[in-house]
């Protein structure tokens, strides 16, 4: 198989998450702009792209792409606030739901409150869903580093959470909120 | 499962693009042909350039007005206030080069607390033999020092005040000819008064002495400071020079100066609008062969620079016999966080970062870490600096290019957190700390000694307060910094004799020294959060161990503001073991009056009611009663805090209003009750001008309605009050 080949089996086999990827941390436009500067990187850098970790390098290339993106637009990450760009049918009844979109609202909130660098990493781990190791890959850092700088990210986040939480529950018992 | 991993579960709940649903048509239909990204031509410039459209966001007005909020919003931040956590981030952060336009609080007053356990100053052991304080007596109205240099056979210091009158900085210089006796020099010269202005560092050299630092010159408005620098033969007289943008830069600041082979060098950032609400920071060096005729010979690469959060670059220079010239400081990583850099020139003109990728200047944990300062001898750099603001740090270098990490052990440096200045023996180091920034006077201001950089020793305690230089002569080591006054920060500077770093003088602080007992077992293992601590504790053991006065008056009121904690009844607790700088943060200043404020939603209200009693009521401070409305939430202001909300108070007079904000530090769920400290944020009519705070609880009142108890002082703000 030809370099042009094996790179369009990974391009069509690698697109669709790597645009979610930039879609969880930018608008649509931006996204899509920073999907195809990723891809155009990777053919670039063909020769060090892991075979084994292929997606988690291109994530670490897309967060590069998007950090540059956004020094050059002056653009912050407002990412955060793009919620639900694609609709997520709910299996829940109504109840559930407004639990759920009020969890929701809450984390989204917590992650906003963190460090650039603790929300990418709880961002890797719980949105893509990448492993310690697939992490590190992203990252460039090793798995030892994932491990500890993960905790302590969620740490803060559950500091964040629990801040939130409270204040949230308190606007309730003062009756000042109607819902 | 552990809570981490349901918490990870919850993000992943989460996720605003999950990775099974489907992607809208238009963004699929969007994907462009993998070969029309394949450049076979490996050119960058031959790429093709796959783009949806672009805008730009703001208009250059929007841009600017950012700057002035930032102006803003970064006066509790320069001197340390106003924003919780003690992090480097936070270190890094109170160096922004903003000129204030209101007028500044004392760090001591401002600095978020810490939650990491220091040495109580009460265990320590005076040593009176070693350093004196020096110059007391006319340092007392200066809020503090940032640098200092010989000059001839004598000493020049500089800092600042607060500009009472218009609100801005004033430069401050102090000369001592025998590092003894102090006198302020050139005390309403304008080149030192007009605008803003914060001296950061200072040489020998030009016409006879080069300050630098960051200046505006707009009297009346708010306005972005930019790198300035001063010159003076003599000190008495100064001229100043930053208007130039071309040169010195749209806003920044220069950190150091110093004198090579081949110039006048300073070094520092500038600071440009990168778009409506960011800015784009980068390193810079200025040059100058005079003192008097400066350019800017080299810019680094911008930073990635978040919001507000703006990054130092070089914050000190030096160079060793051959010519090589050595800055230390702060930079970005790829994650966003801070870690240190140097960089290295060999004619002062041309500059290189040096390791960019080094371990060595990062942190394990990805914490921020931030380099101070930078000394040559012939043991090779020493630079000091700080890990996370909890955790002091050194660095060593032969050559100036590769670094590495000097191991520090929590025996010799105890949990100082910053290390702030350095400087040269004849034979040796001499480092001090804590940081100016970075700690509220509770970290005592102490020295230690190198033979060789890389095994220290700490020699001595000063006191209370924080050291931002060190300076070594040949018989003696003098420190410039501040101490805590009453309601301020005080310039100071000590004295004492140069110490053999081959034979130290013992360690003041051994290990067996005795220590509160019951606080310091919790010290080892991290402070208590004050939201469990049991009740029977004294105002002595919450101070030693380094709960912050607002957690103070938290655990005073969760325990129905028992007496023992204030003995006197004045509504003030602990005020014999926390420091009157403390006390006035919480409490406003000495001209404020005692008030009770009780806000309920009766059963049979639409809305809340607030109800006020004491002193502040009777003499007509604030009105006696009105309605309450909740504003809003937000993150907590004070560090410890859980979170914080803020009411909106209309009296029913016609007075006017004023907005009550609270921070949470005590959160008990059984009952659901809140405790904390409250502030004045800002009123009108009446109370425009009002000040103060105090302690309080949220929780269920008389009526099984939700009742605000509130404890405090206020003052109305003028003259006549």
């Amino acid at each position: 198989m030809s370099e042009r080949h094996e790179f369009e089996l990974l391009y069509a086999t690698n697109y669709d998450a790597v645009l979610r990827y930039c879609l969880r941390r930018s608008s649509r436009e931006d996204a899509l702009d920073a999907t195809a500067e990723t891809f155009t990187v990777a053919w670039r850098r063909r020769d060090d792209i892991p075979s084994n970790h292929a997606l988690p390098w291109l994530y670490g290339v897309a967060r590069r792409v998007l950090s540059n993106q956004r020094r050059s637009t002056g653009r912050q990450d407002r990412t955060i606030a793009h919620l639900r760009v694609v609709d997520d049918p709910l299996p829940e009844g109504p109840e559930p739901q407004v639990v759920r979109n009020q969890e929701t609202r809450e984390m989204v909130e917590a992650l906003g409150r963190l460090r650039a660098a603790d929300r990418e990493i709880i961002q890797l781990a719980g949105w893509e869903e990448l492993g310690r190791e697939e992490i590190a890959e992203a990252l460039q850092c090793t798995p030892n580093a994932v491990t500890k700088r993960l905790n302590r990210a969620l740490d803060h986040l559950a500091q964040q959470l629990g801040s939130i939480e409270r204040s949230h529950a308190r606007f309730f018992r003062r009756g000042e909120v109607s819902g | 499962m552990t809570s981490r991993d349901n918490l990870l579960r919850r993000v992943t709940i989460a996720n605003p693009v999950p990775a099974d649903s489907d992607l809208p048509d238009e963004l699929a239909d969007s994907r462009p042909p993998a070969a029309l990204l394949i450049d076979e031509s490996n050119s960058p410039i031959a790429r093709p350039k796959v783009s949806v459209t672009r805008k730009w966001r703001g208009p250059a007005i929007a841009a600017a007005a950012a700057i002035i909020v930032a102006v803003a919003i970064s006066v509790p931040l320069l001197l340390g206030g106003g924003q919780d956590g003690t992090t480097t981030a936070d270190i890094a952060l109170t160096t922004i080069p903003v000129v204030a336009t209101t007028t500044p609080h004392p760090p001591a007053t401002t600095l978020p607390p810490t939650t990491v356990p220091v040495v109580p100053t009460t265990a320590l052991p005076p040593a009176p033999d070693l350093m004196q304080r020096v110059g007391a007596d006319v340092m007392q109205p200066v809020v503090g020092l940032f640098a200092m240099t010989e000059f001839g056979s004598g000493l020049v210091a500089v800092g600042f005040d607060p500009g009472e009158e218009d609100l801005r900085q004033n430069g401050v210089i102090f000369m001592s000819d025998d590092g003894v006796t102090w006198t302020r020099l050139a005390e309403n010269d304008p080149a030192l008064t007009l605008g803003g202005v914060l001296i950061y560092g200072i040489t020998e050299g030009g016409p006879g002495l080069v300050a630098v630092g960051m200046g505006c010159e707009d009297d009346t408005a708010p306005c972005l400071s930019h790198p300035t620098v001063w010159t003076s033969v003599d000190g008495t007289e100064w001229t100043r020079s930053g208007a130039d943008p071309d040169v010195f830069g749209e806003g920044g600041a220069m950190l150091d100066v110093m004198v090579t082979d081949h110039g006048i060098i300073a070094v520092g950032s500038t600071m440009e609008v990168g778009s409506d609400e960011t800015f784009l920071s980068r390193s810079a060096v200025w040059f100058s062969p005079d003192g008097a005729d400066w350019s800017r010979v080299w810019d680094g690469d911008p930073f990635d620079t978040e919001e507000s959060r703006f990054i130092p670059g070089i914050m000190a220079v030096t160079a060793d016999p051959a010519g090589l010239i050595v800055g230390v400081g702060t930079a970005e990583n790829d994650l966003g966080e801070f870690v240190g850099a140097a960089w290295v020139s060999t004619d002062g003109q041309s500059w290189e970062r040096v390791e960019p990728n080094s371990s060595e200047f990062g942190s394990d944990t990805g914490a921020d870490v931030t380099v101070f300062d930078v000394t040559w001898s012939s043991a090779g750099f020493i630079a000091v600096g700080t890990e996370d603001g909890t955790e002091v740090a050194i660095w060593q270098s032969t050559d100036g290019r590769s670094w590495n990490r000097v191991e520090t052990t929590e025996e010799t440096f105890g949990r100082m957190g910053t290390l702030s200045s350095v400087a040269t023996l004849e034979s040796g180091f001499v480092a001090t700390g804590p940081h100016g920034f970075a700690n509220r006077g509770e970290r005592p201001v102490t020295l230690w000694t190198s033979p060789d950089g890389s095994t220290w020793n700490r020699v001595h305690v000063i006191g209370a307060g924080y050291a931002m230089s060190v300076v070594a002569t040949d018989d003696t080591i003098t420190v410039a910094g501040g101490m805590p006054g009453d309601f301020n920060f005080h310039a100071a500077v000590w004295a004492g004799p140069v110490f053999d770093p081959g034979a130290p003088p013992s360690d003041p602080l051994p290990a067996t020294d005795p220590q509160p007992p019951e606080v310091d077992e919790e010290a080892s293992t991290g402070l208590t959060p004050i939201g469990t601590l049991e009740a029977g504790r004294s105002c002595e053991q919450l101070a030693a161990a380094s709960y912050s006065y607002a957690e103070a008056v938290s655990y005073w009121v969760r325990y129905d503001r028992s007496t023992d904690l204030d003995p006197d009844g004045n509504g003030l607790p602990c005020e014999d073991d926390y420091s009157a700088v403390d006390i006035a943060e919480v409490y406003g200043g000495p001209d404020s009056m005692s008030v009770h404020i009780v806000s309920a939603l009766p059963g049979d209200s639409e809305g809340r009611i607030f109800e006020n009693t004491g002193p502040a009521v009777d003499a007509g401070v604030i009105c006696p009663t009105g309605t309450t409305e909740f504003l809003n939430n937000n993150p907590p202001t004070r560090s410890g805090a859980l979170y914080r909300w803020e009411d909106r108070f209309t009296c029913g007079d016609g007075s006017g209003t004023f907005i009550l904000g609270t921070d949470v530090f005590i959160f008990v769920e059984s009952g659901g009750t809140e405790y904390g400290i409250w502030n004045i944020v800002s009123g009108t009519g009446a109370y425009e001008s009002l000040t103060g705070g105090g302690g309080g609880r949220t929780g269920p009142g008389d009526a099984d309605a939700w009742a605000d108890d509130l404890v405090g002082r206020l003052a109305s703000g003028t003259e006549e009050n």
